[in-house]
Order: C-alpha cells, then structure tokens, then sequence
C-alpha cells in the first residue's frame, strides 16, 4: 500500500486484497477527525468508505486479489470528499438498488450503509477506465425533511411497542410456568378441601 | 480475530467472537458457524462482547446463517452489542430482524 499526499489530503493505492481494508479504515477514519468530525462520525465514514471498497473487490474485481483501487480524499471548506475507483468494468448503474436495502437480504446491504451515512454517493463512469465513487459528508449536517423524521421516529415507536410486548408475554410465560395460573391454584384449594 | 464454541446446553451453542468483523475475516467466521449451521443445526447465541467493528459483509454472515436456521427450526440470538455495534446494526435496519439480548442469560431465556 502506497501513501501519497501532495495534491490530496489522503492518497492511497493498494491491491484489492482483503487483508488492506483494516489499514484503509485507518486512514480514512484519520482523514475524517482531521477534516473536524467526532469519532462517531469519523468511523461511520470509515465504514462507508470500507464498504465501497468491499463492493469492488467482491463484484467488480470479484475476488481477484491483485487488482488496483485507488482512494482520494480531500478536504473541502464545507465538506469532506472521498472518491473510490476501480479499474475494472464500468459499474452498470441501472443495476443499482433506489431505495437503501432493509437488511432483509444477505446481499445488497452495503450500498445501504453507504446510503444512510454519507450525504451524496455520486457514481462516475466517465473516467477513462472503471468507475469512480465519490462519497460525500457534509461538514454543516443536512436538514432532513420533517416528513423523513416524522416516519423514522414511528417506526422506531413501533419497533419499542413490538419490544415492550413480547418482554410482557414472555414474563408472563414464565411467571405461569412458575406459579401456575389462578384457577388452576383455586382448583387445586378446592381439591385439597 | 478468534472465535470460540461452547456448548451451553444440548441443543444451543454459545460463539464468542474478539476483533473486528471484515470481509477479510468473514469467511473465516462462516466457515466456523458452519458446523452449527449446515452439519449439526442448534440454536445460537453470539456474543458479540469483543467485537468492535462490522461491516456489511460480516452482517450478511449472521444473516445467512438466521436465513438457513430458521428453516431448521432453529433460533440466532445476538448478544452483548457494543454500542458502534449497535448502531450499524440499525443503520443496516437488522435489529427489526435479529433478536438481540443485553446478555448471554437473556439471550438464553429468547430461546423456545
């Protein structure tokens, strides 16, 4: 892996070996506190970048380990860029899933993450070779629309409710294994008589 | 990362796993639920005390194998989430998947 910080505030290239993506995380996640965003931020972005680099050498290069990514990133006033580019087939971006995956799947899950973290993916296929993604965070955090916060905030209502239920029903399993319900405790009053 | 095996009871299985969850690593860890999973289906508990970091590839594992699981009649509980765990596990929106306990206790007490 090869560093290199001239015109960028991150340059790396490395081979789409697995076993670099811990040294990427690094990096980027330094870039990030760099560029003035906390740790919880920063390791977010670290996963985003982790995940478009795993996408690449799990579909593009699929699992070729020698091929060449290369990681840019740069550090504008109002935000922090990283562009990720292959150098295999161009990305077929109709193939693209619109809305983030809801985890139901084993696949597709990463663009998903990458979707939620970052503020714009933006896919460039006019690069002469490959494709390039450039992951955007803004540093001034975007206002989400009142209606995306409303629909958050019920679903996780909703998934509480969902919590606090099956909480209830299993005590109350368990506390009739234990006691035996009222009648049968009447039942065996009466017996006993 | 090391990932640990032991049989709580007959049928459930406890994995404890340290380090960090990668595509580089999880092939390793689906290779070693396999024998739970695929050969000798129990239920599961994983104890994710000592992990620190997943990614989407690591995720897809434990789907797999709640997916293959499931048509066994078999249950997965995840249990001892850090934090950062957590939270990527609901950016990935699986907690309204996964079961997930505070404890390895608690997480016995999900399985019928």
């Amino acid at each position: 892996m090869t560093r290199r910080s001239r015109e960028y505030a991150l340059a790396l290239h490395f081979r789409s070996d697995p076993k670099y993506l811990s040294q990427v995380r690094r990096q980027t996640f330094q870039l990030a506190r760099r560029a003035g965003f906390n740790q919880v931020i920063s390791k977010k972005i670290s996963l985003a970048v982790d995940e478009a680099c795993t996408n690449i050498i799990r579909h593009t290069y699929k699992g070729k380990e020698s091929l060449p990514i290369l990681i840019r990133g740069m550090n504008h006033l109002d935000r922090l860029e990283i562009r990720v580019r292959d150098f295999g087939e161009k990305l077929d971006l109709s193939t693209l899933p619109d809305k983030p995956s809801a985890g139901k799947r084993a696949g597709g899950m990463g663009l998903g993450l990458m979707r939620t973290i970052m503020d714009e993916i933006i896919f460039d296929t006019s690069v002469a070779m490959g494709t390039e993604v450039c992951l955007i965070k803004m540093k001034v955090p975007k206002v989400k629309p009142l209606k995306k916060v409303k629909k958050e905030r019920s679903r996780a209502k909703a998934a509480n409710k969902n919590k606090k239920s099956a909480n209830k029903k299993r005590i109350n399993k368990a506390k009739l294994k234990k006691h035996g319900s009222r009648s049968q405790k009447k039942n065996s009053k009466r017996q006993r008589r | 990362m090391e990932v640990e095996v032991k049989k709580r009871t007959a049928s459930v299985n406890v994995v404890k796993i340290k380090g960090e969850i990668d595509l580089y690593q999880s092939s390793f860890l689906r290779q070693k639920l396999s024998a739970y999973v695929d050969d000798r289906p129990t239920h599961l508990i994983i104890n994710l005390k000592d992990v620190d970091y997943i990614d989407s590839s690591g995720l897809a594992v434990f789907i797999e194998a709640f997916q293959k699981l499931r048509t066994k009649k078999k249950q997965i509980v995840l249990c001892a989430l850090q934090k950062r765990i957590q939270e990527i596990l609901s950016l990935a929106r699986l907690n309204e998947i996964l079961t997930v306990a505070d404890t390895e206790q608690h997480a016995a007490r999900f399985i019928k």
